[in-house]
């Protein structure tokens, strides 16, 4: 019988390497400690509660069936925001069918940079959010949010709710450092004139 | 030297973020002097607390279970070998000590033997081979007469000896696959009928 593991106190290094000996504590520990960083990250990108949900369980079904694969050289954590902030981005190119896509980055130089960058309106949760939108500040920063571009609120999520440095969003949205640093600033800027005219 | 305008946004970017590169000097000597881009760095600063501070949220209740639903915990065989040989090593240290001398113990008697039986093989394999022997002939005493009581009328015919046995053999094999087939086809209807 395999000794009983004090899971909370243990690094996610060696949590993972319990998981991959097939410890079903230490599964349950990784669900534990990143459901609710994960399920903030898909629901802020997708707002709707229900795919939020969805995709946080795909998240992690993905991750620990796949724990065997994971190489210790990366952090746990990028890897699972990885695969949520892509099935995010996934979700809202679907949803994208539904809605009216304007103006990509910028900088795009591919089609599906100019996708994941355009700017969405049309969106019934947002204007559900537009229309629930109070004077308090948390709230008016979440409609700011929901209204940046994918990619943007990938970037300005992971740098300001969940304090991931610049070359790690980097290495987790597979974009050049210069290019995450650029969406940060101009998301930054973004939510600062949205925030403007609700104070 | 220091410059003669207020700091651009995106200036003031580089200077939240703490970065040290080529020309920062010269934006925060600027920012000694300047009170307006004081004031603006730090209006910037505290709306990045406020995305800071924004609460985490909570999927629903049984989250966890749902995922493991999902989840193949799969233990390798290294590791299931590992456990099952710990499951045998008693709990306590004194049993733990008294199982350790117990195994010293039968490994040194069993070397013994094995280095007596090298010292001496003529007599080692002429006692094997007479133990061998024994054995055959007690084995193969007691299936003929199991074959003979299984078979009685085939006895007769191929009388005793080895083509006896190989009836009686072939006889049990196929009994037992014919078993084996049947209890299959029960085990595979009772999964249809739980499904």
């Amino acid at each position: 019988m395999p000794r009983l593991l004090d899971a909370a106190n243990l690094p996610d290094a060696d949590l993972v390497a319990l998981a991959q000996e097939g410890r079903d504590e230490a599964y349950r520990e990784l669900i534990r400690r990143y459901e609710r960083p994960v399920f903030s990250l898909v629901y802020r990108m997708v707002r709707d509660r229900e795919a939020a949900e969805d995709l946080a369980q795909e998240t992690f079904i993905k991750v620990l069936n796949n724990i065997e694969k994971y190489s210790p050289e990366f952090k746990f954590s990028s890897w699972l925001f990885k695969i949520a902030n892509n099935l995010a981005i996934d979700s809202l190119r679907r949803r994208r069918l539904n809605t009216i896509s304007i103006d990509g980055a910028s900088g795009a130089a591919t089609q599906a940079e100019v996708d994941a960058t355009s700017f969405e309106i049309g969106d019934r949760s947002e204007n559900a959010l537009d229309e629930m939108a109070n004077k308090e500040l948390g709230a008016a920063i979440e409609v700011a949010i929901a209204k940046l571009r994918p990619l943007y609120r990938s970037c300005i999520l992971l740098r300001h709710v969940d304090g991931r440095s610049y070359e790690e969003i980097a290495q987790l949205l597979d974009l050049p450092l210069g290019t995450v640093k650029t969406y940060i600033h101009r998301a930054r800027h973004e939510l600062r004139e949205a925030l403007e005219d609700t104070r | 030297m220091t410059l003669s305008r207020h700091l651009l946004p995106d200036e003031l970017d580089l200077l939240l973020d703490g970065e040290s590169g080529f020309g920062v000097q010269q934006l925060t000597g600027h920012l000694r002097d300047c009170e307006q881009c004081r004031e603006e760095l730090d209006a910037l600063r505290l709306f990045v607390s406020e995305i800071e501070t924004l609460p985490e949220m909570l999927p629903a209740t049984g989250f966890g279970d749902r995922v493991m639903h999902e989840v193949h915990v799969f233990e390798p065989w290294h590791v299931a070998i590992r456990t099952s040989v710990a499951g045998w090593v008693p709990s306590s240290p004194v049993a733990r000590v008294a199982a350790g001398a117990a195994l010293t113990g039968a490994s040194t008697l069993i070397t013994g033997a094995a280095a007596w039986g090298w010292a001496n093989r003529d007599a080692t394999v002429f006692v094997g081979g007479l133990v061998t022997e024994r054995a055959r002939d007690g084995l193969f005493a007691s299936l003929s007469s199991g074959a003979q009581a299984l078979v009685g009328p085939l006895a007769v015919t191929f009388g005793s000896g080895l083509p006896l046995f190989a009836v009686a053999g072939a006889t049990l094999l196929t009994g037992a696959g014919l078993g084996f087939l049947g209890l299959r086809a029960v085990a595979a209807r009772a999964r249809r009928l739980e499904a």
